[in-house]
């Protein structure tokens, strides 16, 4: 799934529901709404929000965006339980984080982390006249302020956890970019709050050497505006090399702004 | 009833012939390896989480060499090397950062990200779901779990045992491996020993890691590395070498009542000590707060 939807943005030409990719992307679809990572494994997961930007964009049936959309927005963290709360009220958490500022799980029933709720946020983006606008409103607004609350001391993200135990951690490269591609499709008017965060990107496109990530790095910088210094490493020996990572380079390389957001 | 022999093995430094110290260790514990393991198919799984340079999070790759060459030298037919790690997307990225593309020759052809690896599915949990692992795993005739010495913030020791959290596939449950967490740390250590039976652990106690481990913590030169069949006797000697008591050590404990077999000897006395004794290399290990009661006195 992952594989199919990074490509066909790579290759940015036109779609429809004929289109033998979009077609697997509907056939991963079940009776939840939501869509399966693959398909030996059933069961409904965040790729959904990943996959629906595209499946708009081709325009399939409303039935199928309907419930894909139902099952994104109806689908979230599960990390606020009466304990957590209670936990972080009195300071007592594991992990410095707001369990009432949810995103979106990898799988329902899970808690919130950082990639899955990016996406969320660019499905959001998708859904003008096919989820209610309210709900739509409400989980952008508590999915941007989950993002900011998880984000890290020095400006990125990792998989989603700032501090635990007391101690800061560190963030990584490529979720500091998957943060910021997420946080590129809920406004504008979160420049300058990500500053921080496009300087953590900057620095780590400069110094980071793992393909994906810098690739993810210069995308990111891309959607909010910047024109990065980048060309990809080890063109063709390194095994990291797969349809994903060479989607992404060239995501990196061409992607528009008006395109990869809604 | 058989004793689980677990073997003890001193080891200053990366630097040692790691390969006879291995393969000194694994005659202690398996004399017909040769025999069982001629013509097999070998799945090496060590610890990879994220590269810290100045910390000591990984399982290091010299002892990984030193494995894939004595298994290889015992008439393995494939040995490969797999993991799937929970935090890191770019898999092939740490292992450059850990040092494995330099260090094992052929390592490309050789590695699976089991995070991206096909799957099956595995009933698990009491029967109440399928568990999809990576076909690398479940078609290894014998796993092992290259598992780095670690005191660790949730579980208080992370072994060989717990090494098995990096078969779960992050393409199908996410970084992190959150369903895990979900279903009880300790009882997702348990099920995932339960269901991978083949196995051997070689745990790098060389350089160990105590404190707030897994991954903030503090180098520690333990120099040693425990093998052995049982997992849970080779866990329950690590942490006798940590100082920790391993009846409190939830995950231990309920392994231990499974009653199956070649798997659960947790009192001293039900394994059969080789190698070096305990109480030459012991020494304890700093644990935070929430695990002090781990502390043997």
């Amino acid at each position: 799934m992952e594989s199919t939807v990074y490509a066909l943005r790579a290759l940015a030409g036109e779609i429809n529901p004929g289109t033998p990719a979009i077609r697997f992307l509907v056939s991963r679809q079940d009776r939840s709404g939501g869509l399966a990572p693959c398909p030996s494994v059933p069961g409904a997961t965040w790729v959904t929000q990943l996959a629906f930007p595209l499946l708009r964009k081709a325009g399939v049936s409303n039935q199928v965006l309907e419930a894909a959309a139902d099952w994104i927005v109806s689908t979230q963290g599960a990390e606020d339980s009466f304990l957590q709360r209670i936990l972080h009220t009195l300071g007592k958490a594991k992990a410095d984080q707001n369990p009432r500022l949810k995103g979106w799980p990898w799988r329902p029933e899970n808690s919130s982390w950082v990639e899955p709720t990016a996406w969320g946020l660019i499905a959001l983006g998708s859904m003008d006249g096919i989820g209610p606008p309210a709900a739509i409103t409400y989980r952008r607004d508590l999915a941007v302020r989950m993002l900011l609350d998880r984000r890290c001391e020095d400006g990125g993200w990792n998989y989603g956890n700032k501090r635990v135990l007391g101690v800061v951690l560190p963030s990584y490269p490529e979720t500091t970019a998957i943060g910021l591609i997420g946080l590129a499709a809920a406004g504008t008017n979160l420049a300058e709050t990500l500053q921080p965060s496009i300087v953590r990107a900057e620095a780590g496109l400069n110094s980071f050497h793992g393909a994906y990530a810098r690739a993810l790095l210069a995308l990111a910088l891309r959607l909010h505006g910047r024109n990065p210094s980048y060309s990809p490493e080890n063109a063709s020996v390194h095994p990291s090399r797969n349809l994903m990572l060479t989607s992404l380079e060239i995501l990196a390389l061409q992607a528009r702004r008006e395109d990869f957001l809604p | 009833m058989q004793k689980s022999p677990v073997s003890i093995l001193r080891a200053a430094s990366y630097e040692q012939d790691l390969f006879s110290i291995l393969e000194r260790g694994l005659a202690e514990v398996w004399p017909d390896a040769a025999t069982a393991l001629r013509g097999k198919n070998i799945l090496l799984k060590p610890n990879l989480v994220e590269f810290d340079s100045h910390t000591c999070i990984n399982t290091d790759p010299r002892l990984v060499l030193a494995a894939r060459d004595l298994f290889l030298k015992l008439g393995a037919q494939q040995v490969w090397i797999g993991e799937g790690p929970g935090h890191r997307r770019d898999t092939w990225d740490l292992t450059d950062q850990a040092g494995y593309r330099k260090f094992i020759a052929g390592f490309d052809d050789r590695f699976v990200d089991l995070n991206l690896d096909d799957v099956r599915p595995v009933r698990a949990f009491g029967n109440s779901m399928d568990l999809y692992l990576p076909r690398t795993v479940l078609d290894a005739d014998l796993v092992v779990s290259i598992a780095k010495m670690k005191t660790h913030h949730w579980a208080g020791a992370t072994l060989s045992m717990k090494n098995f959290f990096g078969i779960v596939p992050s393409s199908i449950y996410g970084w992190p491996k959150n369903l895990l967490h979900y279903k009880g740390i300790d009882n997702s250590i348990v099920e995932l020993n339960r269901l991978v039976r083949k196995t051997l652990a070689i745990v790098d106690g060389i350089v160990a890691m105590e404190g707030n481990g897994p991954i903030q913590g503090t180098p520690v030169s333990a120099g040693l590395i425990v093998l052995g069949r049982d997992l849970v006797a080779v866990d329950a000697t690590c942490a006798r070498l940590m100082r920790l008591d391993p009846f409190k050590m939830r995950y231990l404990k309920d392994a231990a009542t499974l009653g199956l077999p070649g798997l659960g000897a947790i009192e001293e006395s039900a394994v059969d000590q080789r190698g070096e004794q305990i109480s030459s290399l012991a020494r304890p290990f700093a644990v935070i707060d929430d695990f002090a009661s781990l502390r043997l006195s």
